[in-house]
């Protein structure tokens, strides 16, 4: 059930990070050498504060679009609305945490693959965001959230 | 199934390659050999040839509810198509790394008029073979449930 109310927070949050906690030493960023500009520094910077610190408010007011476009059907559009959603998690579960265990990065988009716990002992959930980067901001945003289960056919692990 | 005009950077219907073909495979780039595996696999619903031309015997499968290695998951997907002959996968968007990964985002039906699944699809590229698999999977919801109007893609 903790795995399913997790799920659930980040399908209403879109994506998720962690004070203090999260990001580790297996994440790796895949940029496409080709790109130009900013959205580098837009994955890089929001994986930090977001992800990795889960500073909310100075994560997207830094980094998104004040109306950016909402995919994660349990959310509203805007970044006010996120925000407002956010916020309150991590004030209410200081264990909250996200680790991102790898990440994509190319013109316009950038792909966060990432575990999301509600404790350490959670099993949590496994998320992909997508986030389209324009003029530096990020201006919209897809995901897809999955419960990790106690055991897979494989043994592997979902990450 | 045929995605919608632009989203592939090949013209699906007669794409500018032999997506079976791995002749010289070592000396295809990850984007390459993701194309052609995304040709056969997503475009034309063909897992059998995706996966014999293009997965590693031994790839490594991080799905939770399917096998490791090519043969057995494969032997899976050919079931589920037997049971369900109008299952599709509709690509929405590709996000290709300069590195060893690509992310496909995609929408998965199992049977026609159905809501069916969002799902993330990420592989890793490795001499010419795709040698590890993750993906993400949700429920579509009820448009009538949804807060924004913008759908999931």
């Amino acid at each position: 059930m903790r795995a399913l109310a997790l799920a659930l927070i980040l399908a209403l949050a879109g994506c998720g990070g962690t004070p203090g906690e999260g990001g580790n030493g297996e994440s790796s960023i895949a940029v496409n050498t080709s790109d130009v500009g900013c959205i580098r520094d837009v994955a890089e910077g929001f994986k930090a504060l977001f992800y990795d610190q889960g500073k909310v408010r100075e994560a997207y007011e830094t980094f998104v679009a004040e109306d950016y476009k909402q995919h994660n059907p349990m959310a509203q559009d805007g970044r006010d609305a996120a925000i407002a959603f956010l916020e309150p998690i991590y004030e209410d579960n200081p264990q909250h945490r996200m680790t991102v265990h790898r990440m994509i990065v190319e013109e316009p988009y950038i792909v966060v693959h990432l575990h999301g716990q509600s404790s350490p002992d959670d099993l949590g959930a496994a998320a992909v965001d997508i986030l389209r980067v324009e003029d530096c901001k990020i201006v919209e945003h897809w995901d897809v959230t999955q419960s990790v289960p106690a055991e897979t056919v494989n043994g592997n692990g979902m990450f | 199934m045929l995605p919608a005009k632009g989203v592939l950077p090949w013209n699906p219907e007669d794409p500018p390659f032999d997506p079976c073909d791995t002749s010289g495979r070592e000396m295809l780039s990850t984007r390459e050999v993701a194309e052609r595996f995304i040709q056969l696999f997503y475009v034309e619903d063909n897992p059998t040839d995706a996966f014999t031309c293009w997965m590693h015997p031994d790839y490594i499968q991080h799905n939770p509810n399917a096998p490791t290695g090519r043969d057995a998951t494969l032997a899976m997907m050919q079931a589920s198509m037997k049971r369900l002959p109008d299952l599709t996968h509709e690509v929405k968007r590709v996000v290709w790394g300069s590195d060893d990964l690509v992310a496909v985002h995609f929408h998965f039906m199992r049977e026609t008029g159905t809501r069916g699944h969002a799902i993330v699809d990420i592989l890793r590229v490795k001499d010419g073979f795709i040698v590890e698999h993750w993906d993400v999977m949700q429920e579509v919801p009820d448009p009538a449930t949804c807060k924004n109007s913008n759908g999931m893609f």
